[in-house]
């Protein structure tokens, strides 16, 4: 036996040279592990955030009082709360 | 085999965040991979499966690559190591050593007559044995190249290759008669 029919042996029933299926299952799989682990990552943040607002949420209602006690109409605070959530669209938007 | 430049453009399209060229080095590289796993395992599914988390992690590494490195031993190095972790678990381990048990004895009560079994052949070797020889043999690997992939030192892949080259010959050779 010789090399040649070495390396025909070898690569005997070898899968296709184009193979879609495969490419897009691992493509498919690269995807579902980003999401899983950008769903992991906004969780934890999300986490993160609800448990410092509850920390600092005594105090936060005591600088309301002082602070934001002419901002007492709520369309005010609805539009200043759109106007935030808007501009921070394109920094998610560039995260991911 | 494709432009070597290309796929370096691909790699570096890839290391900076597209999977559209990744995706071309996916199917660029999918059938040698996939043979070179399929060949070290004996197991068809297991190789597949193994191939895709090659990939995957490949993925995840891709900005540890080295720019002016050679991508296919850098694939194919993950993919191994991926083999190797994947033999530790015991379970896998048993599995296989009963399927290359199985294959050893084909290769014994085989007739002669019989389509050339290389797989049978193929597990008398050590894995490194076996991965050195369908790296450099089958996949056509220069031995620099494997070495890389394997993490070995050259002067042990090319004594690899040697041994592992007259070991299947004569396997093969003698379930011919």
């Amino acid at each position: 036996m010789d090399d040649i029919s070495l390396t025909a042996l070898l690569n005997a029933d070898a899968p296709p040279a184009q193979d879609m299926r495969f490419s897009l299952a691992v493509m498919t799989r690269i995807e579902q592990r980003q999401f899983r682990r950008n769903l992991l990552r906004n969780v934890l943040a999300g986490g993160t955030a609800t448990l410092v607002l509850v920390l600092v949420a005594p105090t936060l209602n005591l600088v309301w009082k002082d602070i934001a006690a002419p901002l007492s109409n709520n369309m005010i605070i609805a539009a200043l709360l759109l106007a935030g959530g808007v501009m921070t669209l394109p920094w998610i938007a560039q995260r991911d | 085999m494709s432009d070597p430049s290309a796929e370096q453009a691909w790699a570096r399209d890839a290391q900076a965040g597209s999977a559209q060229a990744f995706g071309r080095l996916v199917r660029l590289h999918q059938q040698g991979l996939r043979m070179f796993l399929r060949r070290l395992s004996g197991n068809w599914a297991e190789a597949d499966d193994l191939a895709q988390e090659t990939f995957v992690t490949a993925w995840e590494r891709i900005a540890r690559f080295r720019q002016d490195g050679n991508f296919r031993a850098w694939l194919f190095g993950i993919g191994w190591r991926k083999y190797r972790e994947g033999k530790r678990g015991w379970l896998r381990r048993m599995r296989r050593e009963q399927h290359y048990n199985g294959m050893e004895q084909a290769v014994v009560n085989a007739d002669p007559g019989l389509r050339l079994d290389i797989a049978a052949a193929l597990a008398g070797l050590s894995a490194e044995q076996r991965a050195a020889v369908i790296l450099c043999l089958g996949q056509e690997f220069s031995h620099a190249e494997a070495a890389e992939a394997l993490d070995l030192p050259l002067g042990t892949v090319k004594s690899h290759v040697a041994r592992g080259r007259e070991k299947l010959i004569a396997r093969l050779d003698e379930s011919h008669g």
